[in-house]
Formats: C-alpha cells, structure tokens, sequence
C-alpha cells in the first residue's frame, strides 16, 4: 500500500471514530492499535506500549500536574475573588472599569494558572453580575470575560506550554519567558478596545457610581494587601525559570507550597480544600496523560510508516515560500480548532509541523507562542469555543449562549491581528527570552 | 431492555434486590472511585518529595539519587491507574459535535461500536503489557541511574491500568444500553 493511500485511511478511520464519539484518548490509541497490527504485525503493539512506557518516565511531564494543582489550591483559596475587588476598586474609576477589571483579572491570574476554566468561572460568578447589575451592555459583560479567561494559556505557568515544549522538543522555560509579551500585548489590546469603545458607545457602560468614585485611597491600599502572597508566589514561580535557577518541575512544586502558604494566608486552609484541589488535579491530569499515551502512539506508528515524512515533504516543498507554510499551518489551527480541543491539535500536529519549520529555518519557541495564540482563537470561536461553555455553565438564565458567542466577535478580531503581530515582528516573543541567563 | 428486579420498587434502595449488571457496575464504579480518590493525594507526596529535593540541592547542595525518579514513577502510575476514575466521572474528552444530537437509541448502537475500538487499545495494553512486564520481572530490569531500582512495578502498572479502564468502559456500557441502573455511583 502506497503512504499516500494510508494517510488518507488513517486520517478517514481516525475521523470516523472521532465522530462516533469514543474519547480522544481512546480513539488515538485504538487507530494506532488497528495500523499496527495491520502494517507490523503484532509486534508492532510493543511500539505502542514502549511509548506509554517512555512517556511515564518523563520529568517534565510531572510539572503538569504540579501546575494544575497549584492552581487548583489558588482557586479553593478564592484568590481570584480577591484579586477582582481589588481590580475593580483601582479600575472603577473609568467608564467600563468593571469590564477592564475583569481583563486585569484574568491576566494576573493567568500568572498562576496554566489552563482556562477556573477563571472563568469565577469571573462568571463574581463580576458578571456586577456589571449587568450596573447596566453593562451583555456583548461587553460576556465578551471579556471569554477573552480574558483564555489569557491563563499563553502567560506562564501554561501547561500548554509545556505540553508543547515536551512534543517539539524544546525549552519550557524559553517557552514561558517567551509568552509573557504577547500575553501582556493581548490584555492591552483587549482594555484599549474596551476603554475605546465604552467612550464612543456610551450606552455600552454607565459612568462610574459615586460609591466607586469616592473610595479613598487607604481602602485601595489595604485590598492590595491581599494580592501580595499570590503575586509573590506567581513571580517566584517565573522568576526562577527566567533565571534558569530551577526547572519547571520544581518551580511548580514550589509553587505549589507558595500557594498553600496563600491558602493559610486567608485562613481558607484546611485538610478538606486540598483534598478537593488534589482531586480536581487527578481528574484533568488522568484525562491530559491518557490524551498524551494515545496520540504518542498513533504518531509514532504513523511516522514508522513513513506518513510524517510525508507530510513533511508536501510542505517543504509548497511553492509558497518558507513564511507562507507558516500561514498554510496557522490556517490549519485555526480550522481544527473550530472542532477539536487544544491538547488534541498540538499531540497530533505539532510532531509533523515543528519539525518542517525549524527545517525552514524558524525558532520553535516562536512556534509554540504562534500555536498558543492561535489557540485563544479556538476558545472562543463558534460552535465549540470551550471558554462560552465554562462561561455558560454560570451565567443567569436570560443569556443563552448564542449571546455569548455573539459577544466575542471583536475578541477574536483582535486575536487575529495579534497573531498577525507576532508573525509579522517575531521579536515581541522572541526578544525577552533572549535576555534570559542559559 | 433494562432487568426489571424481581418485586417493583427496589430499583431505589441501593442496597437489595439489585440484578447482576447493577451489582457489577457499581463494584466497578466504586473500586474505581475510591482508587482515583486515593491515588490523587499522590500529589501531596510529589508536592514534598520536590521541595525536600529543591532544599537538599539548593541549601545544602547535596542532590538526592532517588528523588527524581520516585516522584516521576510515583506520579505516573498515581494518573494512568486513575483513567478508569476519570472515565467513570466521564471526563476523558471526546468530540461530541454530532453524537449529542443523536437520539439514544442510536447513541447505544454507536457506543457497540466505539467500544469495539476501545476494546482493541486498552485490551493490546493489558495483554502486551503484561507480557512486557512479566519480562522485565524476570531479568530484574533496571532504570540505569546510579540508584537504579527495579522498573516492574512501574511496567505492571499499564496492564493494571488498562483494565481498570476496560471494567469501567463496560460498565458505563451496560448503563448506557439500559441494562443496569443508569445513575452512576462514582464519587
């Protein structure tokens, strides 16, 4: 059977069973099971559970979970709550403060949490009500927090990050360091859209209230107290990496105990709350490693079988000239991501395109700040967009979800252009890990 | 269709009268549960295990030999023993854009036929894991670091897993189609 021929029944019987709705997971692992057997033999299952095997004893791979926990302490301490007031109290002041607050929310908490749902949770909870409460239009109110909430993906600590520095082979810290711009260029770009239009569409957000107007500065100051345990514990965990003093692993198991400490800080401690964020912890890790075992294997038969070189000659060869394959891949997320989640294009995808651009002549820490970005576009896209999802399972019952989705269109405007920025002026990601200590 | 207990009414009591694919899946649900429930406090263990291992090299400069390694296999079985909570709880993703609109007796239908591809991924771990494992067991295979412990255990845990996830698999199977008692005990 010729590799072309194979490519395309690899790819109908994975999408056939994808369809059917076998977990990702499974489904990976099963196409992989059905080619190896087919093209190898029953030795080639030794290929698949050699993977599985190899993958367990990754390091890196341990900083996943040590990530997810120490985001999932933060959020039984309610540090997102805390951080809210004292978003709101300094960013009050203007016309569609609330909304600009949540953007400032999200990004600080997005230095501690590396994947999105529980921000966007609690900004469902916590500041939708406020702002629709105060008469904030719906498409302000919904879209921003959507947009936000996908920021804890591309500011350090992301576990997308890792994820992909773990399938391209490259540096997670160079990966973290080199996310911090673009996600800073993105909150920016969100709260000038927000300041901007707020003052053209009045109608948009009312003026701030007299109380939001008249607090005074000493309360200001005394909210900010609550921020300093969290923000130390954010900055240790990125400090430490930028400097190269610790790998991610162990920057994560420290930030694990600096978010307890935060934990006991605001006398939320207790036996129960980190029983609750272990297990939340086990249920997205199980659910992320058996992802890992299943496309590892499904990647590493297809590429025994010559696909991969297959693929990665076609683009090689494409008549569009190296920056062109960069836009023919971007193209490419942005249409899988419509369908399928994240963690499931990068395990399938990265392994045959991060080799073709490096070959090309690109950095791959680039590439992975291009996937990540184009990954907040996935979030909120329609019809799947995860983010709307997280967001409806919190909102009051007048707002459907065609609203929310119908609120994140100037969002993923500009995360589009964003993307656009960074491919264009590579440097805004790649310029501050250039500085870092090797 | 589902079993109709013998006498009306004891559906609801958890506790008699339950017909063999209840009593099944809910043995299934439990073990599961309560080993995801159990290993996940895994990661207090990996929590400590690194700081103790950050505190010996950063401030007395003495690296341990089996830090790394014990948290790295101890957090690897911990998550892959645990697919079969995770699965229980259904929280593996899957693509659900057309499966959703499906009316359920078609979903049961699909779900035969997903599970037949289920059935030859977890069912190739568990058999050519064990196979692999058994192996390694018996050449008392090694890691190669200078602590180098014995890898079994570690390898015996594929097969282990992929059977937790096939019992789980069969029993949201047998809940889907009707056959048992379609509310789940796992917790």
């Amino acid at each position: 059977m010729s590799i072309e021929l194979l490519s395309v029944l690899f790819v109908a019987v994975f999408v056939v069973i994808l369809l059917t709705g076998l977990p990702l997971a499974f489904a990976t692992g099963s196409v992989a099971v059905f080619f190896a057997v087919v093209l190898f033999g029953l030795p080639g299952l030794t290929l698949i559970v050699g993977r599985v095997f190899t993958l367990m004893g990754n390091y890196v791979l341990l900083s996943v979970p040590l990530f997810i926990f120490m985001a999932c302490v933060l959020e039984q301490a309610g540090i997102a709550e805390a951080i809210f007031r004292a978003a709101h109290v300094w960013a009050g002041r203007i016309r569609g403060g609330l909304a600009v607050a949540v953007i400032i929310s999200c990004a600080l908490m997005a230095a501690m949490v590396g994947v999105i749902g529980a921000e966007i949770v609690t900004m469902g909870v916590v500041a939708l009500p406020a702002m629709l409460s105060r008469g904030y239009k719906k498409e302000l109110a919904l879209g921003c927090i959507c947009a936000g909430g996908g920021l804890a993906t591309l500011i350090p600590p992301s576990v997308v990050f890792i994820m992909y520095g773990l399938t391209a082979g490259v540096s997670i810290g160079q990966l973290y360091v080199a996310g911090v711009v673009p996600g800073l260029m993105l909150a920016a770009m969100y709260i000038v859209y927000i300041v901007v239009r707020c003052k053209f569409r009045p109608d948009f957000a009312p003026a701030a209230s007299e109380a939001e107007l008249s607090i005074s500065l000493r309360e200001k100051v005394v909210l900010l107290k609550e921020l300093i345990l969290p923000g130390l514990v954010a900055f240790s965990v990125l400090g430490s990496l930028y400097l190269g003093w610790a790998t991610p692993t162990e920057a994560a198991g420290v930030g694990v105990v600096g978010a307890v400490f935060a934990m006991g800080w605001n006398g939320k401690l207790s036996w129960a709350k980190l029983r609750k964020a272990a297990q939340d912890t086990a249920k997205v890790t199980v659910m992320l490693y058996w992802l890992f075992f299943g496309s590892s294997a499904l990647i590493g038969v297809y590429t025994l079988a010559g696909g991969t070189k297959l693929i990665q000659d076609v683009l090689t060869n494409l008549p569009v000239g190296p920056i062109g394959v960069v836009l023919l891949i971007q193209m490419i997320w942005i249409v899988l991501g419509c369908f399928i989640d994240w963690i499931g294009i990068l395990l399938l995808t990265a392994p045959i395109f991060v080799p073709v651009v490096v070959a090309l002549g690109f950095d791959p820490v680039w590439m992975g700040v291009l996937f990540c970005m184009n990954m907040q576009i996935s979030y909120i896209s329609p019809p799947f967009g995860p983010a709307a999802f997280y967001l409806r399972g919190v909102t009051p019952p007048g707002i459907t979800l065609v609203d929310i989705f119908r609120s994140v269109w100037p969002y993923l405007g500009l995360q589009v252009v964003a993307l656009g920025l960074v491919i264009a002026f590579p440097q805004i990601a790649l310029w501050l890990p250039s500085t870092m200590t090797r | 269709m589902a079993q109709e207990p013998a006498a009306g009414g004891q559906r609801n009591d958890p506790s008699a009268g339950l017909g063999w694919a209840d009593r099944f899946c809910d043995l299934v649900d439990r073990a599961n549960s309560g080993l995801g429930r159990a290993l996940a406090l895994s990661i207090v263990v990996v929590t400590l295990v690194v700081l103790y291992e950050v505190i010996s090299r950063g401030v007395f400069g003495q690296a341990t030999t089996w830090a790394s390694e014990t948290t790295i296999y101890l957090s690897a079985c911990a998550y892959l023993l645990s697919g079969g909570y995770a699965l229980a709880h259904r929280r593996h993703v899957r693509i659900d854009l057309l499966y959703d609109r499906l009316a359920p007796a078609t979903r049961v239908k699909l779900d035969v036929f997903t599970f037949l591809f289920f059935f030859i991924y977890v069912g190739a771990l568990v058999w050519v894991g064990t196979t692999l494992a058994w192996g390694s067991f018996l050449e008392a295979e090694g890691t190669g670091t200078p602590w180098n412990p014995r890898i079994w255990p570690v390898k015996f845990a594929i097969p282990l897993a992929a059977l937790l996830l096939l019992l789980q698999g069969v029993a949201n199977l047998l809940r889907d189609a009707g056959i048992a008692n379609a509310a789940s005990r796992a917790s």
